[in-house]
């Protein structure tokens, strides 16, 4: 086992407010995403793996190190914090460079790191703007150099994504699979699960401060198809889709809204094991001949699925 | 070097630059520029002597209040700026121990608030011996030593205030005008619990060569320069302490 980072049995409480309950996880080398709706305990648990909170109870280690007590065990990780808070007056390239200067490094050093640094996060010819004059997007990528500029092999990213624009977005997820290249060990938050799985290998789940499932993108998947979605689908005939539908294996439940003459009908279906579900609807609708505007799924965001994996705890062997 | 003193030089410098160019400046200029003023005007009035500017000046303007109100801003922003801004988050994660980074920026205040408020002492004597008696060019020399180590004293109890409590400012400013400017003048041995009262007894003690004394001595009633100097000496050290060990226990969940 080599895991750069492990949590052991740690709880974490604000008066009589639980912010990680019993929280016990190894994360090792590549990408691991920390998924959770907001309030899930994501960014306590990130403050604890940093060093900036202690555990209640248990224990939080970095390379084998206590990090809440030992300085030197967070001269290994880089953080960057989910809050858009800056020394406002400086620029992009003085506050990496500060940052970079921060950890020790001499100061040539530390002006060829930060140089290096913001050229990979696509900050190379806007980093001598002033931090107040830059957009969200940027103020992303800064907090993501300084959090990489002294090349730490843990990584722990709270939301690293957010304001990020779609194009910024691919190009931090090429960076993100460049870090997980380098064998350096990267968490990253989000409460939008298609952006971490498009990114990570293994997905943690939290939610009310615990870990609910953990182990791989396909294995979450699996346990994801159990969870009945959802779907609408617009039909000029929603009583015969309705009739063929119930039959399926798949289906959970059907409610038919027939329309008005003006309004299509329209089917509403709870459905196990969507993405199977998907695959086979086109050829159920064409053998009938049956008309279909649209479907659309009506609660596949992860806040709901947090909330059916929330009624039991599942562990997933990774 | 290693890397840990490296950074720690490194956090001392950047500090002191971000709190130079900071509005609290800006503002004890304004307070000396004040002083200044007051002092400008009643030298033009009068002949100062040394005993009139050891009681007017630094007994019932500069000391009590200019002083300390001077210092408040840069003890209680030392840390607390950082805290405020929520820029915190970025000092703790780094591989700095807490009660370094701690120390660190009280450190950085100490060349900037000592100029200001040390200065600002010069400038006043200096604009009261243009007009004054010839003993006030000895004046400054009286009373730099206990205000340098009043000041150094005030920066370390503010510092302690901002990492003990949210609104340090706040706590401070009610300090000053309450502890300083009001105990500070009443009869008693409650006057003790200001910080003014040690700078006082030493300036008493090594002034009265001068004709520096308090006005009455029965109401004041000072220690002893050794013993106001040692007191001075373990307030500081008391607070130093007292805000390392907070520090390097308290969870900052404020922070970015």
């Amino acid at each position: 086992m080599n895991a750069a980072v492990v949590v052991h049995g740690a709880s974490k409480w604000y008066g009589a407010v639980i912010g990680v309950n019993e929280v016990s996880l190894e994360i090792e080398p590549g990408l691991t995403g920390l998924l959770g709706p907001n309030g899930a305990g994501k960014t306590t648990l990130m403050k604890l793996i940093t060093g900036q909170l202690r555990p209640s109870i248990g224990e939080v280690r970095v390379h084998g190190q206590p990090v809440w007590r030992r300085a030197l065990a967070r001269k290994r990780l880089g953080y960057s914090p989910d809050g858009d808070r800056f020394h406002e007056e400086l620029t992009g390239f003085q506050f990496v460079y500060s940052m970079a200067r921060l950890c020790g490094l001499e100061r040539r050093d530390a002006r060829q790191r930060t140089e290096r640094t913001l050229a990979r996060v696509g900050m190379a010819d806007r980093s001598w703007k002033r931090l107040r004059e830059c957009s969200k997007g940027m103020r992303q990528r800064i907090k993501l150099a300084q959090a990489l500029v002294h090349a730490p092999d843990v990584l722990v990213l709270d939301e690293p994504l957010s304001g990020v624009d779609p194009p910024g977005r691919l190009e931090l997820m090429d960076l993100f699979r460049e870090l997980k290249e380098e064998s350096r060990t990267v968490l990253i938050s989000s409460h939008i699960l298609e952006e971490v799985e498009a990114v990570t290998d293994r997905v943690i789940l939290m939610a009310h401060g615990r870990v609910i499932a953990s182990g791989t993108v396909a294995r979450i998947r699996d346990l994801m198809d159990d969870y009945p979605l959802t779907v609408r689908i617009v039909t000029d005939r929603a009583r015969e889709l309705a009739a063929e539908l119930i039959a399926h294996e798949r289906v959970v439940s059907v409610r038919v809204d027939e329309g008005n003459g003006v309004e299509p009908g329209r089917v509403v279906l709870r459905v196990r094991g969507a993405e199977h579900f998907f695959r086979e609807l086109p050829s159920l609708v064409t053998s009938r001949g049956l008309d279909v505007r649209s479907v659309e799924p009506l609660d596949a965001s992860a806040a709901a699925i947090f909330d059916y994996l929330v009624g039991g705890r599942r562990e997933v062997d990774s | 070097m290693t890397e840990q003193l490296r950074a720690w030089t490194f956090l001392v410098t950047y500090s002191l630059r971000r709190q130079l160019f900071s509005t609290k400046v800006i503002v004890a200029a304004g307070l000396l520029g004040i002083s200044c003023l007051l002092v400008l005007l009643a030298s033009m009035r009068r002949t100062i002597s040394p005993q009139w500017f050891g009681e007017v000046v630094t007994l019932a303007l500069y000391s009590p209040f200019v002083f300390p109100m001077l210092l408040l801003g840069f003890g209680t922003g030392a840390l607390g700026d950082d805290r405020d801004e929520g820029t915190l988050g970025y000092l703790l994660t780094r591989p700095l121990p807490r009660s370094s980074i701690y120390l660190g920026k009280l450190v950085a205040t100490l060349p900037i608030a000592l100029t200001l408020a040390i200065g600002g002492l010069w400038l006043l004597c200096s604009i009261a011996s243009r007009t004054g008696t010839p003993e006030m060019a000895d004046v400054f020399g009286v009373l730099a030593w206990p205000h340098v180590l009043a000041a150094i004293a005030y920066l370390s109890f503010f510092h302690f205030l901002a990492v003990a409590f949210r609104h340090s400012t706040i706590i401070a400013i009610v300090y000053v005008l309450f502890i300083e400017v009001f105990l500070g003048t009443v009869p008693g041995v409650i006057k003790r619990v200001s910080i003014r009262f040690y700078s006082s007894s030493m300036t008493f003690d090594s002034g009265s060569r001068l004709g520096i004394a308090p006005p009455e001595d029965l109401v004041f009633q000072p220690i002893s320069g050794a013993a106001a100097t040692a007191t001075l000496m373990l307030i500081t050290a008391g607070f130093l302490a007292a805000g390392t060990w907070v520090f390097a226990r308290r969870e900052f969940r404020d922070v970015t």
